[in-house]
């Protein structure tokens, strides 16, 4: 156990959930879910916390600060997130489904949080699809303090990852087909 | 034997199932394969070359440009500009790239490209048939997305290949496999 929180939200801007994150009730229910640590990557977009707001638009930039006693890290992007995914105890992300099929396939508790605010809102299907299945538990940002909370009583069911090769031999198989 | 291929790549999620996808099939089959990318999209163009790494197969490639017809959260409205733009770039592209195979996965920029295609060698016979095939993203478990539903209700696609029982009983003509991302 590294008690580490990793945040994403991929390269969407999902302000209200990194806003979301550094609210004092929900840094306060982090502690006593024994964590020290969270990563953010935050994406673009302007976001409400005083420190996120001196984080450059570069890449590459980083910043590290304390807050409510938490150790807080934050970027906007890296090229990979497997590091920061790896050393997590929990993944909170966006409903991306590169984020929670990654996640799920290092067997990492998972919280995926749906952006209400996009215009298509389909990916509630997967989030809540998985959720059905036990593999990962989701939310919208109103409802996250009460599923965090809620985490340490969910049972996670072992993730069966897709397989590709399946579709390879199908299309080995349609190729072949003259028609 | 090999097949010449076009392969849209649609950025973010898209790029990412369809490197996996792809990371199922034999390689060698399919060659030379010419991708399709939003110019704005440098993410894909480095997943290309870490499919290279991680399957240990060389490919035989091309990375083609074309204009993004919509981006996460554009208006509908504006879409409909973006994507007549979209369309009349891809008109030469596919007919300079003559594909015999073309596997898309969303999102709306793979349409035109699936449209010139099919117009071109189905109804002008201007070049050789190809044969379109669609893979519904793994988020769809319901309803096809709305280029799914296009490709499928228009019979655009030979083949729309879909993830999740859900749908393959609710779009009866689709393949399921199982999931495969």
């Amino acid at each position: 156990m590294n008690n580490i929180l990793f945040v994403t939200v991929g390269t969407t801007k999902f302000e209200r959930l990194i806003n979301k994150i550094l609210e004092e009730d929900i840094l306060e229910l982090a502690k006593k879910l024994h964590f020290k640590t969270i990563i953010l990557q935050i994406g673009s977009g302007n976001h409400q916390d005083q420190n996120l707001k001196s984080l450059s638009d570069d890449r590459n930039a980083c910043i590290k600060f304390n807050k409510n006693g938490l150790e807080i890290e934050a970027y906007r992007y890296k090229s990979s997130l497997k590091d920061d995914l790896l050393k997590a105890d929990l993944v909170i992300s966006h409903a991306g489904s590169g984020s929670i099929i990654e996640s799920l396939e290092n067997d990492k508790k998972l919280l995926v949080v749906c952006n209400e605010d996009l215009m298509d809102n389909h990916q509630f299907e997967l989030a809540e699809k998985m959720a059905e299945m036990n593999y990962l538990v989701y939310s919208t940002c109103s409802n996250l303090h009460e599923k965090l909370k809620d985490l340490p009583n969910q049972n996670f069911a072992k993730y069966l990852p897709g397989n590709p090769y399946l579709f390879g031999n199908y299309l080995k198989k349609l190729i072949s087909k003259n028609s | 034997m090999s097949i010449k291929t076009a392969v849209v790549l649609g950025s973010g999620g898209h790029t990412g199932e369809m490197m996996k996808l792809l990371s199922g099939t034999d390689l060698n089959l399919y060659r030379p394969i010419d991708f399709i990318v939003a110019e704005t999209d440098k993410m894909s163009v480095e997943k290309v070359k870490q499919l290279e790494e991680s399957t240990n197969q060389k490919l035989e490639y091309q990375i083609n440009f074309i204009k993004r017809s919509r981006s996460v959260g554009q208006s509908y409205f504006t879409s409909v500009y973006t994507t007549i733009m979209a369309i009349l770039y891809s008109i030469p592209l596919m007919f300079k790239l003559k594909p015999e195979l073309l596997i898309v996965n969303g999102p709306g920029t793979c349409i035109p490209c699936c449209l010139i295609v099919f117009i071109l060698s189905r109804a002008l016979f201007f070049i050789p048939k190809c044969k379109i095939v669609y893979v519904e993203s793994i988020c769809r478990v319901k309803k096809l997305s709305l280029t799914g539903k296009i490709l499928y209700s228009l019979r655009i696609a030979d083949s729309v290949v879909v993830q999740w029982p859900e749908l393959k009983q609710k779009y009866p003509k689709s393949v399921y496999l199982g999931q495969l991302v």
